[in-house]
Parts: C-alpha cells; structure tokens; sequence
C-alpha cells in the first residue's frame, strides 16, 4: 500500500456527521433486508408445498411484508444513503444542516415504522388491523389507515430528503459559480426530479382517496383510477432503484475495474432520459385493464420501447470503461481483456454479476413490454421471475457489493472477509438463476402469481405438465440458495461493524475519460429537463385520466371497457359513412328512377 | 498446470459457465430431447465441482496478487 493512499482521508474522516447518518439509513436497510429474506423464504418454501409451517391465509401476509420490506424499505433506505454519500462526496462540501437530514431520515422510519407495524398485525387477530394488500396496495384492496399514513409520511421524508440534496448543491453552486454540476451530483438530482414527479401520482392516490376510504371518510373509490395512479408512480419507482445501481456502475465500477468512466456526457445523457421517459410508461402495467383503451396502452409499449435505450447506452458505457480498465491491467485479445479484471474483489464481481442478469432481465422486460405477448404472461409467476432479476438482483445484488465497497470507508473498518462476500455473490447469482429460471418457467405454463395454491381447482399442473413439481423444487433450491447468501452478508456487514478499526481505507474516484467538459452545457439545465418530462407526463396520461373519471367518476365503483371520445371519431366516421351511403342510395334511386322511367 | 486465472475469476467463470449449461436443458427439450430436471441440476453441479476438482490437482489457480485491492 503506497504511503499517498495511507495519508489519503476517508469519507467518514472527512465528513464524519455525514457519514452517521448514512450508516443509519443503511442499517434501516439492511434490517428490513433480513426481514424480507425472512419472509422470502417462507413463501417460497409454502409455495412450492415444501414446508407449510404457517396458514395458507397468512401468506398474503408474508408477501406484503416480503415486497414493502424490500422494494420500499431495503432499496430505498439504502439509496438515500448512497445519496447523501454521493453528494457530499462529489460536492466535497458538507450537508447545509444535518438537522434537516436527521428529520427526514426520522420520517422515512417512522413511516415505514408505521407502515410495517400494520402489516406485522396482520398476523394476530388480537390487533383489529391489517395490511394485506400487498405492495401494490391499489383498490378494491383495502389496507388499516396506518399503513397509508405511514406511506405519506415515508414519501414526504424522500421528499425532504430530496430537498437537502437540492439545498446542497445550490449553496456549491454559488460558491463556484459557472462549474459544471459534479456527475454523482447530477445523477442524484435527475433521479430526485423523476421521483417528485412520480410520486405526485402516489400521493394524490394516498390522500384524496385510499386514506380517506380507509377511515370510512368516503364510501367508494374508483379502482381503475387508483390503479391507473399507482402505476403513474410504479414504473417510475422502478427506475429510482435502479438510477443508484446505474450510479456504482458508472461512477464507482470503473474505479474497481483499475480503470477511469468512459464517458461523462454519456452518463449525464442516460440520466436525462431516464428523467423523461420513466413515467409515461406505466400503463403498460396495465396492458389487460379493461378501462383503458387499447390505443393509450399501444402507446405506452412506444414509450416503454424507448427506455431500452438508456440502458443499452449503459451496457456500452460501462463494459467500455470497464475494458479500459482491464487492459490497464494488462489485459489483452478480444476476450483475453476479461482474465485481467479483479474477480477476487465481491464488489467488482457483484456488480458485473448483476449487470449481466439485468441483461436477462430487460429480455424479459421485453415481453411484458410488448402489448401482445404480455397477454401470455399477465398475472403469471413470469412476472415476479422478471423482476427478481432486476429489483431482486441488477439492484439488490449491486447495492449489496456497493456496500463492501464504501462499507470500509463509511467506518474505517476493513471488510471482515472478502472471501465470504464473494461466495455470497456467486451465491446470489446462482440461486437467482435457478430461481427466476422456474418462476419464468411455471409463468409459461399458467401458473398464476400471488397465491399460496398456484393450482386452480379441478386442475392439477403436475398432471397437465410433467415438469411442473420439479420447477417447484428448482424454485425452492434457488430461494433457499439466495437466503443463505443474504444471510451471509449480513453476517460480513455485522462482523465489520465490530471489527478493529485500520487505516489507508480511502478510495477516491478518478476523473472520466471524457469528462464534464465535453458535455453539452444544455444538459445541466435541470429547469429543461423538468419541463419537457411533465409535458410528456401530461400527453401520455391527461387522456387516459379523463376517460377513466368520465366513465365513471372521481368516486365511481366501476368503469366502462373504453373512453367515450375514443368512441367519437368512430361515431362521427360511422354516421359520415351512413350519410354518404344515404345520399348514395337516393341519387343512384334517382338515377335508377330516371331510366325507369 | 495451473489456470492464468484467479479464484474469483474462476468462480465467476465457473458460474456462468453452469448457468449455461443448465439453461442447455431448454434448448434441448425445445428440439425434442426433454430431460428429468432435477438429476440435470445436479449433474451440472457434479461437472462444475469435477472441474474445480481437476484444476485444484493440476496446480490450481493464480493466487498471487497483480496489483488489485480487495476491497
């Protein structure tokens, strides 16, 4: 170890305050990580008829809890402090005033305190409360009115979260007027801007309409609109998980690989799209709801086709970076370059470990996202094979060799062993591989998804397709697999908290190959930005909206198969062509007449 | 003998590798030869383990460092 890198501070020397809060909000992470592998494991093993320790009636329970607890709790308590850490980091200022952060990580707890307690009572009839609605908790479910309180307040911390970041980066802009905003930063806001626009929807669905219906203040609401408003913000939340993987991918990667970013602009280009094309796509999640009309929903698929692009421009940004870095190492040949790259590292492996499962993930993205062929896997177990592999690996599995990366820098505590981290990753992607493969699997032959007894009545699978019992224990293997490995990590993470502080810990990030400087200027106008995404908000969902609430109000309890006006062209076309035939007929019965006579 | 490649690597490799050839199983049974699923699990554990087990007595992996962190 070089003297420079022993002398060089680390982020929790430098910003000491900072770094308190980000290992608080990672340990909330890591918490509801262990609880949702918990409970993971449960369903898994009830589902596929292994062990059934529990009612079938409490699994609706487990899967609430197994997907808040992860998709909101892990990811999003993990991604604040990944946040925060980058901020500060890139700015090299700093937070304005911890008090403010210490309030909104004090929301998002005691939200999701609040939130995990409804659902937790679920399992007792002692509590008169529960929250099975899993975690796209739309009508005609119903949850206790805590659980969506505590979802207010959770959002509205991420909002205040949001807040500090953008507070910080003004008060360094206006100590160095005319620099460019720092790429971390720039990745922060971007994605901070997504979220605010997308959880308008969210918000607007929690407070006009779910908690009030919850606490008996109003008697219907209208589920295709609360549906409709869930995915305004569900696809988007997918995407603020995976901008902070994007982020290690980008920024921290590289940096591993022994190599430099290929390319900042190109960076700073995928997040503006992800900005503007994230929301305008959630009705595909709605591809086989009968109140939207087929053609909203056929462009959505347009848009949702779109967003393939940031991510295939990530695909070559990163492996490119990644090369160079290889071949720094003294790697070379076509392929030879992938020998030299430090596999022995877990944070390198399981980053570059889920960037290629995200590769299988956007193929079977691709089916949902095709307006025909999702038809074949709607409500199948293929949905839940899908996003175990982006969630539930390209994010989960980045942030969790994120963490052994900046671990050691948040506590100047080496991580305990490298080895176990690296076991755990391999572990990861080999039991997700078998796990996802049978969810996909079992999801083309009809197995539904959200159920402890996939099989319908009077229909027995095994009977109708032979593999359908070993699929079952494919499923469990991989479940089982991917316990083990969380239950590995948070072992390493709870060793190395406790483990003798060292020194020469730092690892600062290297300028891009291409930097700031030969970005368009125009792709820091954030106020751009912003405008053009509410434009494209607006043009994918004011219409469907409005046909949703005409057909059958702000507080109906149904909806028709189609909007009206999309019926008007159709009118206006079948009366026109009524009335040329009309005239036709009586001029050719005129004509006619004429001869006749 | 001893692989140009560390353990990681190896792993790495190795699991891929098995994914693979486990994801074989499809394509042959989409082209008529269907086979019992859990015996090919297993055998395509036993065939990764086998392999481990060849290059551990023909020398093993690269072990010294070349120049990375581990962490």
């Amino acid at each position: 170890m070089s003297a420079e890198l022993e002398a060089e501070p680390t982020f929790v020397d430098k910003f000491p305050e900072e770094a308190r809060i980000i290992r608080a909000a990672m340990w909330g992470s890591f918490l509801a990580l262990t609880l949702g592998a918990i409970f993971g494991i449960i369903q898994t093993l009830h589902r596929t008829g292994l062990a059934r320790p529990f009612s079938s009636v409490d699994y609706y329970t487990f899967l609430t809890a197994h997907g808040v607890f992860l998709v909101i709790s892990f990811t999003i308590f993990f991604l604040v402090g990944l946040f925060t850490w980058a901020v500060v980091r890139s700015l090299d200022r700093p937070l304005l005033n911890t008090k403010i952060t210490w309030t909104w990580y004090g929301m998002m707890a005691v939200g999701m305190t609040m939130t995990g307690i409804s659902i937790l009572a679920g399992f007792t009839s002692r509590i008169d409360m529960s929250a099975d609605v899993l975690f796209t908790f739309y009508a005609p479910l119903q949850a206790h009115p805590l659980f969506y309180t505590g979802l207010v307040v959770f959002i509205i911390g991420t909002w205040v979260a949001g807040a500090d970041w953008f507070r910080t980066w003004l008060a360094w802009r206006d100590e160095n007027p005319g620099e460019r905003i720092p790429l971390q930063t720039f990745m922060v806001l971007t994605t901070m801007i997504m979220w605010y626009i997308a959880t308008l929807a969210i918000a607007a669905s929690v407070l006009l309409f779910l908690l009030p219906w919850s606490l008996g203040l109003i008697e219907s609401v209208n589920p295709t609109l609360t549906r409709t408003l869930f995915w305004f913000f569900g696809h988007p939340v997918v995407y603020f998980w995976l901008m902070p993987a994007y982020m290690l991918w980008y920024t921290v990667l590289p940096k591993i690989a022994g190599g430099r970013l290929f390319s900042d602009p190109l960076a700073r280009v995928v997040f503006v799209l992800f900005l503007l094309l994230s929301t305008p796509v959630g009705i595909h999640h709605q591809y086989l709801d009968p109140g939207i009309a087929e053609g909203f929903k056929f462009i959505s698929m347009t848009n949702t086709m779109f967003l393939l692009l940031p991510s295939l421009l990530t695909a070559f940004t990163v492996v490119a970076s990644v090369e160079y870095g290889a071949r720094r190492r003294g790697g070379t040949g076509i392929f030879g370059w992938l020998r030299a790259l430090p596999w022995r590292n877990p944070a390198f492996t399981g980053m570059m470990l889920a960037g290629l499962m995200f590769a299988a993930g956007g193929f079977s993205g691709m089916i949902n996202a095709g307006l025909n062929i999702n038809y074949m896997i709607h409500n199948t177990i293929w949905v839940p094979g899908h996003f175990h592999l982006t969630v539930g690996t390209a994010v989960a599995l980045t942030f969790m060799a994120g963490a052994y990366w900046l671990w050691p820098q948040l506590t100047n505590r080496p991580l305990y062993s490298p080895q176990i981290g690296l076991a755990q990753v391999v572990l990861w992607f080999i039991g997700m591989a078998l796990m996802s493969n049978a969810m996909h699997a079992q999801g083309l032959l009809g197995v539904p998804r959200r159920t402890a007894e996939p099989e319908y009545a009077g229909f027995e699978y095994p009977m109708a397709f032979g593999g359908f019992e070993e699929l079952n224990l494919q499923l469990a293997i991989g479940g089982t697999i991917l316990f083990v490995s969380t239950v590995l990590f948070i072992a390493n993470i709870v060793i190395t908290s406790w483990s003798p502080k060292a020194s020469g810990l730092a690892r600062p990030l290297p300028p891009a190959l291409s930097g700031p400087e030969d970005a368009p200027k125009v792709l820091d106008n954030l106020r751009l930005w912003v405008g053009i995404a509410l434009v494209l908000v607006f043009l994918a969902y004011a219409l469907p909206l409005a046909g949703i609430i005409s057909n059958s109000g702000v507080f109906g309890t149904g909806a028709g198969t189609y909007p009206v006006w999309i019926d008007v062209p159709t009118a206006v076309a079948e009366r026109a062509l009524a009335v040329v035939t009309g005239v036709t007929a009586t001029l050719v019965n005129a004509v006619t007449g004429v001869f006749t006579l | 003998m001893t692989v140009d490649v560390s353990r990681g690597g190896l792993l790495v490799g190795l699991a891929v590798f098995g994914v693979i050839a486990y994801e074989l199983r499809t394509v042959l049974d989409m082209l008529g030869l269907p086979l019992p699923l859990i015996p090919y699990m297993a055998g395509v554990f036993v065939l990764i383990g086998l392999i481990v087990w060849v290059i551990s007595i023909k020398g093993g992996w690269r072990t010294e460092p070349r120049g990375e962190k581990t962490s």
